[in-house]
């Protein structure tokens, strides 16, 4: 699910069937790379409270489970700091690659797939931190070490190819600059 | 990654933390006077008009460091006091010598060498050797692991000029040549 697809949607009180609000951010949390919680108004509701984000709106079971926030990052979340969306994306060794347009995510577990980049994306697992300045992403040179061309940006990936002198490389496509590189 | 850059696109640039906050930017490269390396930064806060702040950030506090943004574990970086930059200064304006006591030009740039290993890896000289006539001539030479710095003038191998390049895209793997035959020389 894209996440600028879920935000707005309706968090509604399967016990009374009432309104709570609507989801208005996340809390992301970047050590285990998924929302933990959403943000509704100025309270939050931890993901495992919801039954996930359905076809049309988020259900919870009892409102009491919409509390106020207690931690840093939960504080972080309500101000919309821990939302990866509208970010400049730099890598840990200081190459910025674009920022982020949206966000992809499982519905059901909150796990952060993708974030994507104009035409471009990034593994979700690559996240180091989001903060109010950018998102931080893992190395691209972490990735070649373990094979992942597939996961790197098409900016990374000529980079990469700029690095090693690749003759044709501006005129390559992504799929293409892949292949020379793992030649 | 392993782009080359020259040292003083580096101001200006943010000093990010990996956990995406960015207090400062970098005002100004301090070079240790005694060795040419990078000793660290001095920061500014953000933007055209920001205001310098006394904190220094430590060349070893670097986690990475690339054309975009300078990278610090975490905001602890970023609080040593001017102290750390004692015995700093610019190595702009030196002059290069062979241990055989050519004069091969003046320092005009540090050259960097990106990532996660970021290192002092060259000098960009205006040369005043070869053919005056085109005028003022600049070109790169590698620095060795250790070099003698005096303030004014940096000491180098002879066989640093064989691996003098025009133009920064070839530099990098002079640079890798230059060292394994200085290795090689040791052994």
């Amino acid at each position: 699910m894209r996440w600028r697809s879920a935000l707005h949607r309706e968090v509604i009180d399967t016990g009374t069937a009432e309104s709570l609000g609507r989801i208005d951010g996340m809390v992301f949390e970047p050590a285990s790379g998924s929302i933990v919680a959403l943000v509704v108004g100025d309270k939050v509701v931890d993901w495992s409270d919801t039954g996930g984000i359905g076809p049309d709106a988020v259900t919870v079971s009892d409102s009491p489970m919409l509390r106020d926030p207690q931690t840093d990052l939960e504080r972080a979340g309500t101000e919309g700091l821990t939302d990866p969306t509208s970010k400049r994306v730099f890598t840990e060794e200081g190459f910025e690659i674009g920022t982020v347009g949206d966000i992809e995510f499982d519905a059901t577990t909150g796990v952060v797939n993708k974030l994507l980049l104009g035409d471009d994306q990034i593994n979700g697992a690559r996240i180091l931190g989001v903060g109010s300045y950018a998102v931080v992403v893992s190395s691209a040179t972490r990735a070649t070490s373990t094979g992942d061309l597939d996961e790197l940006t098409k900016t990374e990936l000529y980079e990469l190819a700029r690095e090693r002198d690749l003759d044709g490389r501006s005129t390559m496509s992504k799929a293409e600059l892949a292949e020379a590189l793992q030649r | 990654m392993s782009a080359l850059l020259r040292a003083t696109t580096l101001v200006g640039k943010p000093v990010l933390t990996l956990d995406g906050e960015s207090p400062v930017e970098v005002k100004d490269v301090v070079f240790d006077t005694g060795s040419g390396r990078i000793l660290g930064f001095t920061m500014r806060k953000h933007g055209f008009l920001g205001g310098p702040v006394s904190e220094t950030l430590a060349w070893s506090d670097v986690h990475g460091l690339g054309p975009d943004a300078i990278v610090v574990a975490d905001a602890t970086k970023l609080t040593k006091g001017d102290g750390a930059m004692a015995g700093g200064g610019d190595v702009i304006g030196d002059r290069i010598i062979t241990e055989s006591g050519t004069d091969l030009g003046v320092v005009v740039e540090v050259v960097v060498a990106t990532g996660s290993a970021a290192e002092v890896v060259g000098f960009e000289i205006e040369s005043t050797s070869g053919d005056q006539s085109r005028g003022a001539h600049h070109v790169f030479i590698p620095m060795p692991d250790t070099l003698a710095i005096s303030g004014e003038n940096i000491v180098v191998p002879d066989t640093a000029e064989d691996f003098i390049r025009d133009d920064l895209s070839g530099f990098g793997s002079a640079v890798d040549e230059f060292r394994s035959k200085l290795a090689g020389k040791v052994t």
